[in-house]
Parts: structure tokens; sequence; C-alpha cells
């Protein structure tokens, strides 16, 4: 039987004072895991089987 | 053999948690682990915030809700733990005056009594367990159902860590070692839940 899981996953970014963005995955990466997917740039938190 | 839940019902579902309508993101500065069985955050700070809800596709369509953000940091703090909760409002929080010394202990003593409602119960959470408060003494303690909601009751609780009051249901949580902030920095936040 194929599991389903849910993936849940939390992405920062730091908006700088002249409006650009700064990526947070550094200083968030060390204490997640990757996500491959949409936020790259930082972490998956936590996957539960359902 | 071989099963699955397939693409439309996830979909289906993922639309299901879109339309329990708006969720808030709260943040905290509180140490501890993110469990299932959490009601609040660990030491929450400033006010909650709305966002922005889609239903968005990581791998197959529609499998993603999306909750995007902007949190303005009021102070300078250390992030270590967010949620999303249906409500906006901000939980009463409080200290414990003295620790709790066993796990069947059915009575905390909070720093300042009168900040708590006189109407009961309600639920609290302290460190990882959550308790409900049923009554209280008038001046000074408050009597506590220990591990509810399917959380252990510690054996242990030192003094002076925080009391949350359960503000909200919470739909999801995290924590991480830290995200260190300066007064007025702006940290746009996307939380994803996908179901694959």
């Amino acid at each position: 039987m194929e599991p389903i899981s849910i993936k849940l996953t939390v992405c920062a970014k730091r908006v700088k004072e002249d409006g650009t963005i700064e990526d947070l995955g550094e200083l968030l990466s060390s204490h997640f895991q990757d996500n491959e997917e949409k936020c790259q740039e930082l972490s998956q938190v936590t996957q539960e089987q359902v | 053999m071989s099963g699955t839940i397939t693409s439309n019902t996830r979909a289906g579902l993922v639309s299901s948690l879109v339309n329990l309508g708006a969720q808030y993101l709260a943040v905290g500065v509180g140490s501890g682990t993110a469990s299932a069985t959490d009601l609040a955050l660990f030491s929450e700070v400033q006010t909650r915030i709305s966002g922005t809800l889609t239903q968005t596709t990581t791998t197959t369509s529609g499998d993603t809700y999306q909750w995007v953000g902007t949190v303005t940091s009021t102070a300078n703090q250390t992030l270590t733990n967010l949620g999303l909760f249906s409500s906006k409002g901000s939980p009463i929080q409080d200290t414990l005056s003295q620790q709790v010394s066993s796990n069947t202990q059915s009575f905390i003593v909070p720093v300042s009594y009168y900040t708590w409602p006189s109407s009961y119960p309600f639920n609290i959470q302290v460190s990882t367990e959550v308790m409900t408060v049923v009554s209280g003494n008038g001046s000074s303690t408050l009597y506590v159902q220990r591990g509810v909601n399917g959380s252990t009751a510690l054996s242990t609780i030192p003094a002076l860590t925080t009391i949350t009051q359960v503000t909200g249901t919470l739909l999801a949580k995290t924590n991480f070692t830290g995200l260190s902030l300066n007064s007025g920095d702006q940290v746009q936040f996307f939380i994803n839940i996908q179901l694959q």
C-alpha cells in the first residue's frame, strides 16, 4: 500500500528596507532538512505518515 | 498489491484545509520541540498576523496548502517556533512562580493569578504539557487536570516556565533553533502543507 504523507515546510525571507529580499536559508538550513521542492532555500520541518 | 489516495482526493483534502478559513501566524521565543499534542506555542510574542491562503501545486495538481505572510519584529529577539491559529487573539501568558514537582501534582501557582480567567474550565500549555484549569482558589493557585490532549504529564516543570492559554485552534506548529531578528526586521514566511 502506497503511503500518503503530509509534509510541512516553512520558508522565510527577510525583506530589506530597500524592498529587496534576502534569502534566510543559511540561517535556518542547519536546523532543518532541505526540501527539494518549492522552498529550496529553507527547510522541511516534519513529515508524518497518515 | 498496491493502493493509493488519488490526486483528486488529495486536492480535495487540501481544499478542505483552505476552506477552514483564515489562519493567523503566531511566533514564539521559548524552547521546546513541537508535538502533535501541542495547542499553543512556546512563549508566544507579539500579535498574530494575517496572511494569504492559497491552494498550490507541488507535485500533483492542488496538493499543497500555502500560507504566506510577513512578520515585522517588534523587538530584538530570536524566534524559535511558530504556528498557524484559527484565532487572531493573543493568549494570556504568565509564568510559574514555583516549580511543578511531580506528574500528579494537581495545581500550579502562577506569578500573576489575577491575570487568569475566573470562569472554568480553560486549557493552558506549560512546556510540552497541556493542562485543563478546572478551578482556582481565588488568590494564588490554579487547579489543573494534567496531561490533556494526549500530552505527557511532566514530572518536573521549573519555576518561571511560561504558561500559555490556549487561544484558537492550532493548525500546524514548528520549532527551530533560532531566527535572530532586530526590532523592525520584516520576515516573509511561506508555510506549505503538502499531501504527497
